[in-house]
């Protein structure tokens, strides 16, 4: 699964929605598939780190940024310790 | 002035629809008290000395929110955890009226930068534990309960390079009870707020947690209140002797980040302020956000149930 698909993944699982692995195809930003509030941002800024093994660094924790989903993964990407799970 | 204008548009939001203002009278005599406020006791708080503001607004104070004082009074039975007696709680709430017009004089220096350098603080004590826990890098969390002097404390904390954000509820136009008052004073009243506090973060913009994140990931400072009672998800636990709703986001916040939790007591006045920080806490560490809210919130709430038993008449949520 590539870092992008897996974001989407990681979405559905920390913002606890009720989707299906179809439904989530194409989508780039969060608000998208969920209304993000101030916790829902942590909580899946907190599972990407961990799924990642990354910290993301202060500058970059813009809504903005973390609910593009595309450049998120780029980001994670770039930062070279993206692990993928089998 | 672009800046003031951004400012009140920023709570266009929080204005209440027109239909729920048609019913109401043009002006009521609590905005125009806030009128008064705003108006002439601010332009008089830079020209008068701090203790004849405070020797002013005192009785007008007692007189204006006698009803509150009485249900303070009957609110402190409630938490029989702070110990205070039938007999010791309408001197501690008339004391705490007191108190809290000080704070509301604070606010007018606070609202005027040029007047920042007439805090007068009496005493800072335990500044090695801050400075302990900031060298870590990853942040401060200041701990607080709702102290009424815990504005100007932060303000004299950046005035000495401790630059603290506060995170708070953002105000409705609902604190205006009139027409003129929603129209006409809101706006006033919510940029009024902002330059009290300055820098400041509202619990319930969407990118609240990010920036607290963000800013304690620079190494920085924020304070929380702790018995705040507003956010989404809340954990209870007994306080005070009597059950309490903890807002949760504050402990994720801390799993989160790894920042360290200092908590500060600051009471007294702008005429005569006194802090106190504490050690440093130390955190149980948990995988998961239930957990670690449940192994820490223990000793977090007992922080600041310690100075609310020392310092009743500090505590601002028997008023408000």
């Amino acid at each position: 699964m590539d870092i992008l698909n897996r974001l989407r993944a990681i979405s559905v699982e920390s913002l606890q929605l009720n989707l299906l692995e179809d439904e989530l195809r194409g989508v780039t930003r969060l608000s998208e598939i969920a209304g993000v509030d101030s916790m829902a941002a942590l909580a899946f800024v907190a599972a990407v780190e961990k799924e990642f093994h990354i910290v993301i660094e202060p500058e970059r924790l813009e809504l903005d940024f973390i609910e593009d989903l595309p450049r998120l993964a780029a980001y994670v990407e770039a930062r070279g310790e993206a692990r993928y799970k089998e | 002035m672009p800046e003031k204008t951004a400012v009140i548009d920023s709570y266009a939001g929080l204005r209440l629809p027109d239909a729920a203002a048609k019913s109401l009278p043009w002006i009521t005599v609590k905005d125009l008290l806030w009128f008064l406020y705003y108006y002439p006791f601010r332009l008089l708080s830079g020209r008068l000395p701090r203790r004849m503001l405070y020797w002013i607004a005192g009785p007008l104070f007692q007189l204006r929110f006698r009803s509150q004082r009485k249900r303070a009074a009957r609110r402190m039975m409630a938490f029989p955890g702070v110990g205070i007696t039938a007999d010791q709680a309408p001197r501690i709430a008339r004391r705490s009226v007191s108190k809290f017009a000080a704070s509301e004089m604070d606010n007018l220096l606070l609202a005027d930068s040029s007047l920042d350098g007439r805090i007068c603080c009496d005493g800072i004590g335990g500044l090695d534990h801050l400075e302990q826990a900031r060298a870590a890098g990853k942040g401060v969390l200041i701990l607080t309960a709702h102290f009424y002097a815990s504005r100007i404390a932060k303000r004299y904390l950046t005035k000495l390079g401790y630059p603290v954000m506060t995170v708070r509820v953002q105000p409705s136009s609902g604190a205006m009870t009139s027409r003129l008052g929603r129209r006409f004073l809101y706006p006033r009243y919510a940029e009024f707020l902002h330059r009290v506090f300055r820098d400041e973060v509202y619990v319930h913009q969407p990118d609240c947690a990010l920036r607290i994140l963000k800013r304690l990931r620079s190494g920085g400072l924020v304070n929380i209140h702790l018995d705040g009672q507003h956010l989404r998800k809340a954990v209870e636990w007994p306080f005070l002797g009597a059950p309490w709703r903890f807002p949760a986001g504050y402990f994720e916040l801390i799993r989160v980040s790894g920042c360290r939790v200092v908590p500060m007591l600051a009471t007294g006045n702008g005429a005569g302020l006194r802090i106190q920080f504490g050690e440093e806490l130390d955190m149980t560490q948990a995988d998961g956000p239930d957990e670690f809210a449940a192994a820490n919130l223990p000793l977090l709430a007992g922080a600041i149930e310690r100075q609310i038993r020392d310092h009743p008449e500090d505590w601002s949520k028997w008023i408000s």
